[in-house]
């Protein structure tokens, strides 16, 4: 009986994927969705469940965890096999040699511990969440093309990556750089500092601490990579005023993980209407205070934001 | 099912009519071209026929759609605010001042008037407002739709009321031209007339006298000079020494002087006039004057067909990028929650009072609204409606 209403709810994510809204989504921007719904309806959807199309013989609360749980596997099918593949082919791990350059890095075996701690990131429901923004940067390949944009203008972003962090290498290499510092950002969310999450953490000091105990645990889980990487992807989640000035990177990164937080796959060019980007970033210029952007950053990505395509 | 078959017939109907508006704009253009390039007769009946039929059409049409708004009790809001004034003004006068009674004359005589020379005040007017057809383009404003932005209601509107101007401008222009004693053709048909009235009538003395002299050569030296006078202006078609005349005299005359062969053929009926001028019979052209007037009315045609076009081409371009799409995108971005796109605007109009608005709406509005909306969660894509019919 558990395996024919198994098979019904998969059926029923399946329904809900194939919507003209959904399935233009990214794995896991579908699945906050269908959450969402799930959550905003909760009550007539367990109405409906009773009716004898849906899950009549079970309650309506193992129902929607049935629901949940096809969902889960279905997300993490295509999440996994995306950024494995991503590690694989997308990200020269060997730049770790250049950016220390006094360590010697086992390069297959960061990239195995890379594996596996994304493995147990998208296992977690809410470190899952964080990922949606970075599967699109990566789909967009967005850190390839505004980064090649950004070390040709060679202004404000350029040197704040380069010289105020103090990390001088060529552009393909930072571009692999930032791409591994990205899939590490998510790691805070799975710590928790008393009862408190980095999403439910209130105050400065509160994130900050989560932050700091997310450093020193993601430093013992990936102990092949350098305590400065570890924590420029932590702090990655911090606003500007809470980061130390030498970190660009989490400036840069807190800033994509932002805007791509609010990417719509569905929204296509409006006539009149300046892009999606150029529009994100001219309201994020005006917030930049609020939203812990830096502002200088948010300006020059302002700037390009129609040349990155 | 029967509401359906009822929408699908009218959307038929409503593209016959599209399609009709620009044949009959066509056959304006034809029917004037086919008189100064003198076109076969056969062809000019065709295109007389064609422009009947058109009218007739029209007027059905408007007379339909008047007993259908009654019947609504909508008729004033047909007539003054969905075009019924430019159905009218393109239907029924043209019928019954110009297409109709030339249809009749035709019919009865196998003559097409044009109403270029009419006596008839009325008539000339009808022919002068003949060109209002062209009014009937601004009811296909509305398929431009597919272009640009053109479904917005604001620009439909604003775009008829500059094209409604223009396009008066030029009719009440070329009216007032048509009526200007120095540039009216009826007064040059006139002063045309008098003047061969004086030639002939001198001739005709000359020739009584030189009969009465029976001076044979004398005779035959004015016929010559008289024929010589014919072959100079072409507009003299035939002339003819009246039949009477010859007959009450010894001296023998030829009855024909002149005549172009096939005129009759070539130049529509009304466009020669035929005088009895003392002793002659004169066949005389006036295709060149009504050429000047049918010159006149192709070129403010032409010029309400390219403003026309150059306010749907160019005009509606600008229109749709700085006005209602900037409105649009305002619109969009204060009634929904998560739209946050900023309205583009344009380095060389940015002082324009819209765009200071926009300016507003891009650097205050949205950035408001984003703070307002920090932390908030994004409405679903997923609505309750999207689990109907679904079978699992």
């Amino acid at each position: 009986m558990s395996d024919t209403n198994l098979q019904r709810a998969e059926k029923f994510i399946n329904h809900l994927l194939e919507l003209p809204n959904i399935r233009i989504e990214s794995p896991i921007g579908a699945e906050s969705q269908i959450l969402l719904f799930i959550k905003n309806n909760r009550s007539k959807l367990e109405a409906s469940f009773k009716n004898p199309e849906f899950f009549p013989s079970i309650p309506p609360d193992q129902a929607i965890a049935f629901i949940l749980q096809s969902l889960q596997k279905r997300v993490l099918e295509s999440c996994i096999p995306f950024f494995t593949k991503i590690i694989d082919s997308e990200i020269d791990f060997s730049i770790l040699n250049k950016v220390h350059k006094n360590h010697n890095f086992n390069v297959e075996a960061v990239k195995q511990s890379y594996k596996k701690i994304i493995e147990d990131m998208l296992q977690d429901s809410v470190c899952r969440v964080q990922f949606k923004s970075i599967y699109y940067i990566f789909e967009k390949r967005y850190i390839d093309k505004s980064l090649a944009l950004i070390f040709e203008r060679k202004a404000f972003t350029y040197n704040e990556l380069v010289r105020v962090q103090k990390c001088f290498i060529e552009l393909q290499d930072y571009i692999s750089y930032l791409k591994m510092l990205l899939l590490l950002t998510p790691y805070p969310h799975l710590q928790k500092a008393g009862n408190k999450t980095l999403a439910s953490a209130n105050g400065k000091d509160e994130i900050q601490s989560i932050c700091k105990l997310a450093t020193g645990s993601l430093v013992k889980e990936i102990p092949l990579i350098d305590i400065t990487e570890c924590k420029l992807a932590v702090d990655s989640n911090l606003p500007d005023y809470l980061l130390e000035n030498w970190e660009a990177s989490s400036r840069f990164l807190f800033i994509l993980i932002s805007r791509f937080a609010d990417y719509e796959p569905a929204n296509k060019k409006e006539k009149g209407a300046e892009t999606a980007d150029k529009s994100w970033y001219g309201v994020a210029r005006k917030v930049a205070q609020n939203y812990g952007y830096n502002k200088g950053i948010v300006d020059e990505l302002y700037l390009i934001a129609n040349e990155i395509k | 099912m029967e509401n359906k078959r009822s929408s699908g017939l009218s959307r038929v109907l409503n593209g016959f009519i599209n399609i009709l508006i620009f044949v009959s704009i066509l056959q304006i253009i034809l029917d004037d071209l086919s008189v100064v390039l003198m076109w076969d007769q056969k062809y000019k009946t065709y295109l007389f026929l064609a422009g009947f039929a058109i009218d007739c059409i029209f007027s059905i049409e408007f007379i339909t759609r008047t007993i259908i708004s009654i019947k609504n009790s909508s008729f004033a809001n047909y007539f003054f605010y969905e075009n019924g004034w430019i159905d009218f003004i393109c239907s029924i006068p043209l019928l019954l001042f110009s297409s109709g009674p030339s249809f009749i004359t035709y019919m009865t005589s196998g003559i097409i008037l044009t109403n270029i020379f009419s006596s008839v005040k009325i008539m000339r007017i009808v022919r002068t407002i003949r060109i209002s057809r062209i009014l009937r383009i601004l009811r296909v404003l509305k398929l431009l739709k597919n272009l640009q932005n053109a479904n917005s209601k604001m620009l439909q509107n604003h775009l008829k009321t500059i094209m409604i101007i223009c396009i008066f401008s030029i009719i009440i222009s070329l009216f007032i031209y048509s009526y200007i004693p120095v540039f009216s053709v009826q007064n040059a048909v006139e002063a045309r007339t008098q003047t061969y009235t004086s030639i002939f009538l001198a001739y005709s003395n000359q020739l009584l006298l030189a009969i009465d002299r029976k001076d044979n050569r004398a005779v035959d030296e004015l016929v010559k000079n008289i024929r010589i006078l014919c072959f100079a202006d072409k507009n003299i078609l035939k002339l003819e020494i009246k039949p009477d005349f010859i007959n009450n005299n010894d001296i023998k005359v030829q009855n024909s002087i002149y005549k172009v062969k096939d005129y009759e053929d070539q130049i529509l009926r009304s466009h020669y006039l035929d005088e009895n001028i003392s002793s002659f019979n004169l066949s005389y052209s006036v295709q060149d004057l009504a050429n000047i007037q049918i010159g006149i009315n192709l070129l403010c045609l032409f010029a309400v067909i390219l403003a026309s076009s150059a306010y749907i081409l160019y005009y509606l371009k600008i229109f749709v990028t700085r006005i209602s799409d900037v409105i649009y995108i305002i619109f969009k971005g204060i009634k929904h929650k998560d739209y946050y796109y900023q309205v583009k605007i344009p380095e060389h109009y940015k002082d324009e009072e819209i765009f200071e608005f926009a300016k507003f709406y891009n650097n205050v509005y949205l950035p408001a609204k984003k703070k307002m909306y920090k932390g908030k969660e994004k409405d679903s894509k997923i609505t309750i409606d999207d689990l109907l019919n679904m079978d699992i």
